[in-house]
């Protein structure tokens, strides 16, 4: 299991800093100090627990309330605000929503801007160069690959984040989902489908 | 789960726009092995940080990099400082792995 582990990450590194951080990490496994489960369950919690659990009250706010909604797409700052969300790291947010003929999806051209209040860390693609330069030219491309894949007659809008602006996508309510209460909808929003590269 | 981390200060991870930065797979790596010591109450993360203070303050490289580098150097000491771990056997295993890679 530790061997198993330590190769997911030591992948063509080289680095004398990277080896000493799987140096001293496998050492401390090997010994029995600490469980490799909680170094991922670490990295996993400010990578994915720590955001994305919140954006997805946003989005399931908006999708149970339509006043709500309108307030979020009018001002995504004050209406994050009402469920105590937001914070110093997002100044001004804009929402934009995933309709039957439109898909939106996020990226920051520049270097990786991104709603952290709302989604927790950035994944490690959405700060790829091959993301950053590519998703802007051939979206539907990048996006399929992501297995993202939209029907021609939907239009696929790019919107690039700045320090100034974070954006949000509010995708659509998936059908069937009628008996679903609030906490029920906001389980089934993933962190890609906010980002736009899950419909 | 929550983890004390310092949002301002000397001892604060550098943000980027507000997002905890790490340029390399191994800082956050690193980052979470030193939550891990610390939950697991290995490593006391108020003895820890005043190790990472002042090995920022003695570096003079400032950027994640060195911020970075400096948080490994401080774990290193207090991992070796409260025996989890001797500077040998953190040398060899490191040896082992750029050999085998």
């Amino acid at each position: 299991m530790s061997n198993e582990h330590a190769h997911t990450h030591r992948d063509h590194d080289e680095d004398p800093r990277a080896l000493r951080a799987d140096a001293i990490e496998s050492l401390l496994i090997e010994k029995g100090l600490i469980d490799p489960a909680a170094v991922d369950a670490t990295l996993a919690y400010f990578e994915n627990e720590l955001g994305p659990m919140h954006g997805a009250r946003v989005v399931a706010r908006a999708w149970s309330d339509p006043d709500f909604k309108v307030r979020l797409l009018a001002d995504g700052l004050a209406a994050i605000g009402e469920l105590a969300l937001g914070g110093p790291q997002v100044d001004h947010l804009v929402v934009v929503e995933n309709t039957a003929d439109t898909h939106n999806v996020v990226v920051c051209t520049l270097c990786s801007c991104y709603p952290w209040g709302l989604l927790g860390l950035p994944p490690a693609w959405y700060k790829s160069l091959a993301y950053r330069s590519r998703v802007v030219r051939e979206p539907r491309a990048v996006l399929s690959e992501m297995d993202c894949d939209l029907p021609l007659d939907v239009d696929v809008k790019v919107w690039d984040s700045s320090s100034e602006v974070r954006y949000f996508v509010l995708p659509e309510r998936p059908q069937g989902t009628d008996d679903l209460d609030e906490a029920a909808l906001a389980e089934i929003v993933t962190r890609d489908q906010m980002i736009g590269v899950a419909r | 789960m929550r983890h004390q981390l310092d949002e301002l200060g000397p001892a604060a991870p550098p943000r980027a726009n507000g997002e905890l930065a790490f340029d390399e797979a191994w800082q956050s790596r690193l980052f979470a092995t030193t939550m891990a010591a610390c939950d697991a109450g290995l490593i006391v993360y108020d003895d820890f940080r005043d190790r990472l203070i002042e090995r920022i303050a003695a570096r003079d490289d400032a950027g994640a990099d060195g911020y970075w580098a400096a948080w490994q150097d401080a774990l290193e000491e207090l991992t070796v400082d409260v025996g989890l771990v001797d500077r040998t056997e953190l040398d060899e295993r490191a040896t082992s792995f750029a050999a085998h890679d």
